[in-house]
């Protein structure tokens, strides 16, 4: 991967993929891991952080004799994914318009 | 690495935080590792490596949350800021470091605080011992009033010249010195985070 992922992009991919359907750390790993290298060791602190902040919130589950933490979003993290979402669609289209050659290409 | 050598090694490096805290981040590996199965147990482990770069990154963004509220809660005892200050910078000391350039500059740093810290003590001790001596000048005020009254008079102004100034001292030099501590705080934990982000 050329290109780099900030720790506020981890943070949007994190709650994007949450907020899809609530998910367990291994799951979401396995999922962001899919799309972006990330080592396994760093999700746990990103899920802390945004648990910590109430952007999202657990519930326990028994499984297979033991327990599975589910991450859920909330609406605070709702609020969020949607602020970046929309952060992330304004940085894209002005990227995508100087790689087409610059000048007023990028949406505006 | 072992699943029970890796587990220690995570408590272990998170023993200076909350229980909670630790407990949280056992039973995410504990959970971990259950959900890789016994068959990707050991690759899972092979690819997470040592635990030191979890712990750097917890320990870093638990102590910029702590300063945090600190900064919105003046009344906290003033013992935590420097009980964070610690564990960071243990943390920081415990974190893999790759070069041994990073632990010169780490010494220079050391040095460089460490005599920032002894100026501004010394700043502090020049309000404690102004203002010491201004409640004995005050004291001894009351022992001349009947002897000689343009005396006390003369005395009782310089003892008030000398608390006032002593107490401003004080005051500066204790606010100045937590401000430090909070900034020597930030960094380190920045460094914390940054180092475990790879």
């Amino acid at each position: 991967m050329t290109f780099g992922l900030t720790s506020t992009l981890l943070d949007a991919c994190t709650l994007g993929v949450v907020s899809k359907e609530a998910t367990y750390g291994y799951d979401l790993t396995q999922k962001v891991k899919a799309s972006v290298e990330v080592s396994e060791s760093t999700l746990y602190p990103v899920l802390r952080r945004l648990f910590k902040e109430g952007l999202l919130e657990t519930y326990d589950e028994p499984f297979d004799g033991r327990n599975r933490r589910y991450y859920k979003i909330t609406s605070k993290g709702e609020d969020l994914l949607g602020l970046y979402t929309e952060e992330w669609n304004n940085f894209k289209a002005k990227i995508d318009g100087l790689l087409k050659g610059g000048e007023n290409s990028a949406a505006q | 690495m072992l699943r029970n050598e890796f587990i220690d090694k995570l408590r272990d490096g998170l023993k200076m935080l909350p229980q909670e805290d630790i407990d949280s981040a056992v039973s995410y590996y504990e959970e971990y590792f259950d959900e890789a199965g016994a068959e990707n147990e050991q690759s899972a482990l092979n690819e997470i490596g040592d635990p030191s770069a979890v712990v750097s990154k917890i320990i870093g963004e638990y102590s910029l949350k702590e300063i945090e509220s600190e900064k919105s809660d003046e009344k906290k005892p003033n013992d935590s800021s420097i009980k964070l200050l610690w564990i960071v910078l243990i943390a920081l000391l415990l974190s893999p470091i790759a070069f041994p350039l990073a632990i010169a500059s780490f010494a220079v740093a050391f040095a460089f605080v460490a005599a920032t810290f002894a100026l501004l003590f010394a700043f502090f001790m020049v309000g404690v011992a102004l203002s010491v001596a201004g409640i004995a000048t005050l004291v001894a005020t009351f022992a001349t009033l009947f002897v000689h009254l343009p005396t006390a008079i003369f005395m009782l102004g310089a003892s008030l010249l000398m608390l006032c100034v002593g107490i401003a001292f004080i005051l500066v030099g204790w606010w100045v010195i937590r401000s430090v501590i909070r900034l020597i705080t930030k960094v380190c934990a920045n460094l914390l985070v940054r180092r475990g982000a790879k």
